[in-house]
């Protein structure tokens, strides 16, 4: 495929931009006189920075003949993108403009970590050729992304509510009276409610491409297994929020807490190298 | 008021309501609390968290746990840390988990299916008993009023019921959205014990093994590896199928711009009959089983057979693995005249058990008989090995005064065989939970409207108004409900050219965010 803009010149141009968005959203914080323009800036350049990772992709897709979601590389950019795309979205609905410059950093954080890895393009192992590939794995990623976003709302909540007592002392009293807290709990709420369900289905297409490939739909495997645990403590946040009587300050912590196992299990299983998930190596 | 125990929150059932005896009702309520629910998630989810941090036998080898643990492998491996999956501490979990899904959702079904379908209407009392609500004095008349309020209520999604009582004078509108996200978690629910029923039913009367089979060789059910016929041993053993598994072809093909990376390996697998009759054939291979009457055969893994076929001065000739050097398996073929005392030493690296190896190849030497031999490494060759890279290359060297061609190592696959009886059950159970687990993102909302008309002397000062009481519940998004019910008391204020005298607008303090 002949293309006209080089896979490193998009990916540069994210990255560009999402400093831009980055610096402009924290001098929006600061600074109340520049905040509307840096608002809007900051907004343009996060646009800007997924159109260049979404480009990225694409481009290496075309490159690769396949689906560009086979290695380590390749999920960290579609997590900074769903990441970032999940805000927006969420920043619309809810005006979450307070946390932009967190989930710059953190979609940062994430490209910054996904240039160091290997960005050869490989061929596909036997396995991972097959059309479950484009299904269960930007599930898995898609739940993770929602996961990463109510992780920043559960620290924004966390941080608001040690740095203003009065508010914690307001929220989650089940009183007419809502708070930034609320909303911050609540978005919380929506986004692992978002990658509840999606890791789910992940997990269970997952079950019935190991089926197919392999006849066995649970291995035991540790990415399988972690991902279980994953899901598990998030179940434990949703079942604590049907039993109302818990104070949203525990939801966040148990949140944290879920995304710490994500990040095991993103991660941790890949760098102890086990199992059936090897193809996301690091390093 | 006859609607407040629906209205103040889903009320679990009485120990009356139940079908059981009320002991038994109260003895199983330590199965059905949500708290127990809480516990043993977290304990599940730790015990998972256990096995994928502690080395499982199975994923390794127990000599490498008995040496990484030392003396404290016995008390570990007592306590099933090494086998934590079938240990009896999870299985135990597993059982009470399963319990409490069973009593928990059953115990909800109904108060959750009630709540999901009932009409419920209230008037101006419980509006103003709510702790959310809002009241709204109109100019206009009921009946110019109700209209404009059930349009405002669709505008934003709801269904609406309405009910008229014609002795007060009163309106009651009962809007709802997402109600059937209600039955949710209950949904959810019955796809995980469908999904723990399928797999028990699957273990009883399902079966899996193993079978390795090189080309040209053919198998039966006899003698699978590994044969799990689950509980039930006897019921399966009579009834596995009497079909014969032909192998014609096994082959591993590479990618053309990467030799390294195998791109898929593809078995050529015919089922015959008893009687020797074509029942199917297919390449089977990763990602592409074949299915034949629910048994299914996956392309599973491979191993070399040790036989490898040879050219010597161009006579066709099999070498065997027949002896060891330094524990390796290697193969010593007597050549030449036996005074010469010669003997072609056949060494295999292969991918899976030489370090640094990243193709499966062949070493061939002449050995004099006198000197020890040595086999070297891969990246070590002994003087005068000739290395062969490759199964299918045909290649040749001259050892001496004899021609030795190389055409490839024997290869036996290795299909997983498996009747899965409960499969059809298990993919329900999978679409149950998705089901369940999407309607469980939805949040209910409701809305309770009084639309009645005012004699004079009200008592929010407005004689000859109609009054308009709202209350409101949610179960999850209480912030967007807000925002919601702000829109929508201002909206009617602005239609009904009403006066809010209670609402929720003034209530909200201003977000910092």
């Amino acid at each position: 495929m002949i293309t006209l803009v080089s896979e490193s010149a998009l990916l540069e141009l994210g990255i560009m931009a999402l400093l831009v968005a980055l610096a402009a959203n924290v001098v929006r914080v600061v600074s109340v006189r520049l905040a509307p323009i840096m608002g809007r800036l900051g907004w343009v350049a996060a646009l800007i920075a997924l159109l260049g990772l979404v480009g990225t992709l694409w481009v290496r897709s075309g490159e690769a003949d396949y689906f560009a979601l086979s290695n380590m590389y390749e999920s960290l950019l579609t997590l900074a993108i769903l990441m970032l795309g999940g805000f927006l979205v969420m920043d619309k609905w809810f005006g979450l403009r307070g946390l932009a410059w967190p989930t710059c950093l953190l979609t940062l954080a994430t490209v910054a970590f996904a240039a160091t890895l290997p960005t050869e393009i490989a061929p596909l192992q036997a396995a991972l050729q097959s059309y479950w590939r484009a299904i269960h794995v930007p599930i898995i990623i898609a739940s993770y992304a929602a996961f990463a976003l109510s992780f920043i709302c559960s620290v924004a909540y966390l941080v608001t509510a040690a740095v203003q007592p009065q508010l914690a002392n307001a929220s989650g009293s089940g009183g007419p009276s809502m708070t930034v807290l609320d909303k911050y709990d609540e978005v919380t709420y929506r986004c692992i409610a978002v990658g509840f369900p999606l890791l789910a289905i992940g997990i269970i297409l997952g079950g019935l491409w190991a089926n197919e490939a392999w006849g066995n739909y649970w291995s035991w495997d540790p990415k399988e297994s972690m991902s279980l645990v994953t899901l598990l403590a998030y179940g434990v946040y949703l079942h604590l929020r049907v039993n109302a009587e818990h104070h949203p300050k525990v939801l966040a912590w148990v949140s944290v807490a879920g995304f710490a196992m994500m990040l095991i299990t993103y991660f941790g299983v890949n760098i102890m190298g086990l199992g059936l998930h090897s193809y996301g190596k690091i390093g | 008021m006859a609607n407040a125990a629906t209205l103040s929150s889903t009320p679990l059932p009485s120990a009356s309501e139940s079908s059981f005896p009320s002991e038994v009702w109260q003895l199983l309520g330590v199965f059905r609390s949500i708290q127990l629910a809480i516990v043993l998630l977290s304990l599940l989810g730790l015990g998972v968290l256990v096995g994928v941090l502690i080395p499982q036998e199975g994923l390794v080898e127990v000599f490498d746990i008995k040496a990484q643990h030392g003396q404290w492998y016995r008390p570990m491996a007592a306590a099933g840390l090494f086998t934590v999956y079938s240990s009896p501490w999870f299985i135990a979990l597993q059982v009470l988990f399963f319990f409490n899904l069973l009593f928990g959702s059953f115990q909800w079904l109904r108060p959750a299916t009630r709540a999901a379908v009932q009409l419920t209407f209230c008037g101006p009392e419980h509006a103003l008993a709510s702790p959310h609500k809002a009241v709204l004095s109109s100019a206009s008349t009921a009946d110019d009023t109700l209209p404009l309020v059930t349009k405002a209520l669709k505008k934003r999604g709801y269904w609406v019921h309405r009910r008229h009582n014609s002795a007060t004078g009163q309106t009651r509108l009962y809007a709802h959205q997402w109600n059937i996200s209600r039955l949710g978690p209950v949904v959810a629910h019955i796809g995980i014990l469908l999904l723990l029923v399928a797999s028990v039913f699957g273990a009883f009367t399902g079966f899996k093994g193993q079978q390795m089979l090189a080309p040209g060789q053919t198998g039966d059910f006899t003698a699978l590896d590994n044969f799990t016929p689950s509980m039930s041993a006897p019921w399966w053993q009579g009834s596995k199928p009497d079909w014969q598994m032909v192998l014609h072809d096994f082959d591993i093909e590479y990618y053309a711009a990467d030799p390294t990376t195998p791109k898929q390996y593809i078995s050529d697998l015919e089922l015959r009959s008893a009687n020797g009759k074509t029942l199917a054939r297919q390449d089977v291979s990763v990602n592409h089983p074949l299915d034949y009457e629910g048994v299914m055969f996956y392309q599973a893994n491979f191993a070399p057979t040790g036989k490898f076929f040879l050219t010597i001065n161009g006579e066709p000739t099999v070498a065997s693995i027949n002896t060891k050097v330094d524990e390796r398996p290697i193969s010593l073929l007597p050549i030449g005249p036996p005074e010469a005392r010669q003997s072609l030493v056949v060494f295999p690296f292969f991918i899976q058990r030489d370090e640094g190896v990243t193709r499966n190849h062949v070493q061939v030497f002449l050995h004099d008989g006198t000197t020890p031999i040595d086999v070297g490494s891969a990246k070590n060759l002994p003087p005068h090995a000739t290395l062969f890279e490759g199964e299918h290359q045909r290649l040749s060297t001259r050892l001496g005064s004899i021609e030795v061609g190389f055409d490839h190592p024997e290869i036996a696959t290795g299909f997983q065989i498996k009747k899965a009886p409960e499969t059809p059950w298990m993919y329900t159970a999978f679409a149950i939970i998705i089901l369940g687990t999407v309607l469980c993102f939805f949040s209910q909302r409701q809305v309770w409207v009084a639309v009645v008309p005012q004699a004079s002397g009200s008592a929010y000062g407005r004689d000859n108004a109609t009054m308009v009481y709202l209350s409101y519940k949610t179960n999850k998004a209480k912030w967007s409900f807000l925002k919601q019910r702000a829109s929508l008391e201002n909206a009617l204020v602005k239609e009904l050219h009403a006066t809010l005298e209670i609402g929720s607008a003034e209530l909200m303090e201003p977000a910092a965010a």
